[in-house]
């Protein structure tokens, strides 16, 4: 019988389930095996089956495992002669690899048959190596008339039925330990749960986890390839899989259950020898073996949990059990204003870590300050949970000076001491210089704002006595509003009309026609125009020599009627006009009287000529006078 | 004849308030009374001689200012508001009201944020709420007169007064009365046309319609200014200053 462990330990994850390939290949029956003291030699013997038939063959197995099992003794074949007959022996070694160590296991194997009924015990086996003795536990053997019931099975039963019906509870078993069970609320249990078998386990996965309301739970990291180790249990020797480890965090005190942990998986069971049915001997054909599902649940797990004392609780104690540190840190210290801070807080340790609450800040209201970006690194792969949370606030300051961030503090329940500890960080003193830019974003204006008033109260009433007024009727919708609305247009009009009054009382023709002495030469002018398109010419220069004396008439108050040149050089003289413009002005005169009465007929340039002269020379005398 | 006139109008130009003060004493003693109440703590009997001065027909912004903050002292907090929004209206650039009104509203609960606005109709309602009402219909009847005063001169004693620097102190006249006209008139529209209310009621909802059973549009707290756009019975339509729209029953509101 080979008893090699061809420990191909392919493990896989994929989707959850864990693939394991050929764990613990052991023999179908197991008896006793035992382990020597020293680390590098053990010795451990089983027979094949435990129950053996009369005049039947079966295998009594003695294995040196350990890096000295090579150059160890052969140990003695154990005398047997009580119950049965030695037939011969076989030696098989194999060498495997786990973990990087080389273990080598050497299995001497020895047939016998069974000549006597009744309960026996197979004496120990043991030998001697570097003059150290190690000894393998005897075992108990049955011997019965007829074949073993356990090797046979009804040829009316189908190979499913028998394979279901297979008991194995005590070759495969899942196991829940706890490291302690009773903790505080929010404390930590480490709970581990292992496959412990014998048979061949190629396959499982979780099927069930297990209900975690009032906890917070947290998985550990197990390597993807579970560690294997040996163990016995009840004199039997197990392979053993740590398959799950996780903490928890009880959340409220009182007795708390954890319900089973499910898991299914696939045992590959050795060939059964039937001769009976074609479809079996196909089916169970030794290179396929059998397989068969199980589903395995672990035992419930009981934690009492004890409520935190409230004795000595800190005032903003929130619910962080464990062991902490407290750390803050700002990036820079020297910034200009409206430059934005980062402020760091990491609280780190052992304990439920994504509890750990928002520690409160206490900045001055010269800081704008955001809300938090938080990270939470945790750790699964030591004995316990730990990691770190990290708050990072971005603070803005608004104002010049030196500011000081004051202690933060943070409180938890130590649980090796069993108290509450306040933690603090020392203070950071920054130092905010007047930036450039004045520049605030419109978002930020509001807590801005909101934050100029921190600490400040209403301003004080008003003490001086008021000038009061009456109530009601606004003041524009008063009387004496409209009569100062109106009065003036009406005091105008009244003095427009008043200044005609005066004008007429005092007859002051001259301040009149001096008035409109321009309109009437013009009037005039134009007048003299139509004569001259119409080409009469006494009329034309009759006009033009009315519209030059009128407007000295008017100008200076004289009757036209009776104005003749002279009149008027000497009117123009006293007044002050210039001898160039007077000249001009009085040649017009002396050429429209010339031409008024001269027989000859001057053509119709010539008279457009004279008019534009006549024209101008109004123009330069008006802006002399 | 030209000077008593001009006097008459100065006279009453320059002494607006005249009426007012003189004919008792009583808002004088009423105000100090109310002023040794607050001081005292007293602030219940300080707004009560306060209000014994608005009800016998005085007003004046430091009346209004007093109960405000008599009232925002006792924690009523929407009262102190209404007050406050009253002062503001006859005095509209005083630091103290302004900063007393800042100071209350951030009490609040409702955080409103006005309408972004154009930058010209902001800057002309800058300029006409830059002074109070009564200031700058004053001024622009001043100005107003002197224009007349001016074109009166001329008109009567146009051989002193007819000169080119009375024709530009006409124009100047002119340009200034357009100014100061157009903004009194904006703020005296502005006075009729919008009716601007505060909540005083703790919390209310507001309907979509003038109806009990309408639908909640939103809700406001006590201390919202809003502006009353409509009426329907007893229910009010009001508008909030980052123009969202809805009725309310009227009685939880109060008239600035």
């Amino acid at each position: 019988m080979n008893l090699t462990h061809r420990q191909l330990v392919r493990a896989r994850e994929n989707f959850g389930m864990l693939r394991i390939g050929q764990l613990a290949v052991y023999a179908l029956f197991l008896t006793t095996v035992s382990q020597a003291a020293a680390q590098d030699l053990q010795i451990s013997s089983y027979v094949n089956s435990s129950v053996i038939g009369l005049n039947q063959q079966f295998e009594l197995s003695v294995e040196l495992s350990g890096s000295d099992a090579n150059s160890a003794p052969q140990p003695d074949v154990p005398n047997l002669d009580a119950f049965a007959s030695y037939v011969g022996s076989g030696t098989s070694t194999s060498m495997e690899l786990i973990n990087g160590r080389m273990s080598v296991s050497k299995t001497y194997t020895h047939h016998f048959i069974a000549t006597q009924a009744g309960t026996f015990e197979i004496p120990s086996v043991s030998v001697t190596y570097r003059g150290k003795t190690y000894t393998s536990d005897p075992i108990k053997v049955q011997v019965q008339k007829g074949r073993a019931p356990s090797n046979r099975r009804s040829p009316a039963t189908g190979r499913r039925r028998q394979s279901q019906s297979e008991d194995l509870s005590n070759t495969l078993f899942l196991k829940a330990t706890v490291d302690k069970s009773r903790v505080y609320q929010n404390e930590a249990v480490t709970i581990t749960y292992k496959i412990y078998t014998a048979v061949n386990v190629s396959n499982y996965g979780i099927s069930q986890l297990p209900n975690t309301v009032g906890f917070w739970t947290e998985d550990f990291e197990l390597p993807k390839r579970p560690r294997l180790y040996d163990q016995v249990v009840d004199g039997r020797q197990f392979k053993v899989a740590e398959i799950k480890k996780v903490a928890i965090f009880p959340q409220g005190p009182g007795e708390k259950t954890l319900d089973p942990l499910e898991i299914e998986c696939e045992v590959q069971l050795r060939r059964q020898r039937s001769n009976r049915d074609i479809f079996d001997n196909f089916f169970n054909d030794p290179f396929f073996g059998r397989t068969v599902r199980r589903t395995l649940r672990s035992n419930p797990i009981k934690i009492d949990v004890l409520p935190l004392p409230d004795r000595g609780k800190p005032v903003n104690f929130s619910g962080a059990v464990g062991t902490y540190s407290i750390a803050a840190t700002v990036d820079k210290e020297q910034v200009k204003t409206n430059e934005a801070v980062a402020l760091k807080i990491v609280i780190s340790g052992s304990g439920n870590v994504k509890i750990v609450p928002e520690p409160q800040l206490n900045l001055p209201a010269d800081f704008e300050v955001y809300d938090p970006k938080i990270t939470e690194k945790i750790s699964r792969n030591g004995a316990a949970i730990s990691g770190s949370r990290t708050f990072e606030h971005v603070l803005i300051p608004r104002f010049p000076g030196h500011q000081t961030i004051k202690p933060i503090s943070f409180s938890y329940f130590d649980i090796t001491s069993k108290s509450y500890k306040v933690l603090q960080t020392a203070p950071i003193d920054i130092q905010v210089a007047k930036g450039d830019d004045q520049f605030v974003s419109a978002a930020t204006v509001n807590s801005k704002e909101d934050v100029k008033f921190i600490g400040q109260d209403i301003r004080f009433i008003q003490m001086r006595l008021p000038e009061f007024e009456r109530r009601g009727i606004v003041f524009y919708k008063r009387a004496w509003f409209f009569v100062l609305l109106f009065a003036p247009m009406l005091l105008s009009g009244m003095a427009l009309g008043y200044r005609r009054h005066l004008d007429k009382l005092s007859g002051n023709v001259a301040y009149a026609r001096n008035r409109k002495a321009n309109k009437m030469a013009m009037q005039r002018l134009r007048k003299a125009r139509q004569f001259m398109t119409r080409n009469q010419q006494q009329e034309f220069y009759g006009e033009v020599s009315n519209a030059l004396l009128g407007f000295v008439g008017d100008k200076f108050n004289v009757a036209a009627a009776g104005l003749i040149a002279d009149q008027v050089d000497e009117v123009l003289k006293s007044s002050g006009v210039g001898q160039e413009v007077r000249s001009a002005y009085l040649g017009c005169l002396h050429n429209c009287d010339y031409q008024r009465f001269a027989a000859s007929d001057s053509n119709n340039g010539e008279m457009k000529a004279f008019y534009e002269k006549a024209k101008q020379a109004l123009i330069t005398l008006d802006r002399e006078i | 004849m030209l000077r008593p006139v001009g006097m008459f109008v100065f006279c009453l130009l320059l002494t607006p308030g005249v009426g007012a003060r003189g004919a008792t004493a009583t808002p004088d003693t009423l105000f100090n009374k109310g002023n040794e109440f607050f001081q005292a703590g007293n602030y219940e009997k300080a707004i009560a001689e306060y209000q014994k001065i608005l009800s016998a027909g005085f007003e004046s912004w430091q009346v209004y200012y007093n109960i405000g903050n008599a009232y925002f002292k006792q924690g009523d907090i929407a009262h102190a508001i209404l007050n406050f929004e009253r002062a503001k209206k006859l005095e509209p650039e005083n630091e103290d009201v302004n900063y007393n009104l800042e100071f209350a509203t951030l009490k609040t609960v409702d955080r409103i944020q006005e309408l972004p606005r154009f930058f010209g109709a902001a800057l002309f309602d800058r300029l006409s709420h830059a002074i109070s009402m009564r200031v700058f219909g004053i001024l622009a009847l001043s100005i107003y007169a002197t224009l007349f005063a001016l074109l009166i001169l001329r008109i009567l004693a146009k051989s002193v007064f007819g000169g080119k620097g009375m024709k530009a102190a006409i124009v100047i006249s002119g340009i200034c009365l357009f100014l100061f006209g157009s903004l009194f008139v904006a703020r005296v529209y502005e006075a009729e046309t919008t009716i601007a209310a505060i909540v005083l009621v703790d919390k209310v909802d507001i309907k979509s319609a003038p109806d009990a059973a309408g639908t909640d549009v939103f809700t406001l707290h006590s201390g919202v200014k809003v502006r009353i756009e409509d009426k329907s019975l007893d229910w009010v339509k009001i508008r909030l200053a980052d123009g969202k729209v809805g009725w309310m029953h009227g009685t939880g509101l109060a008239v600035i």
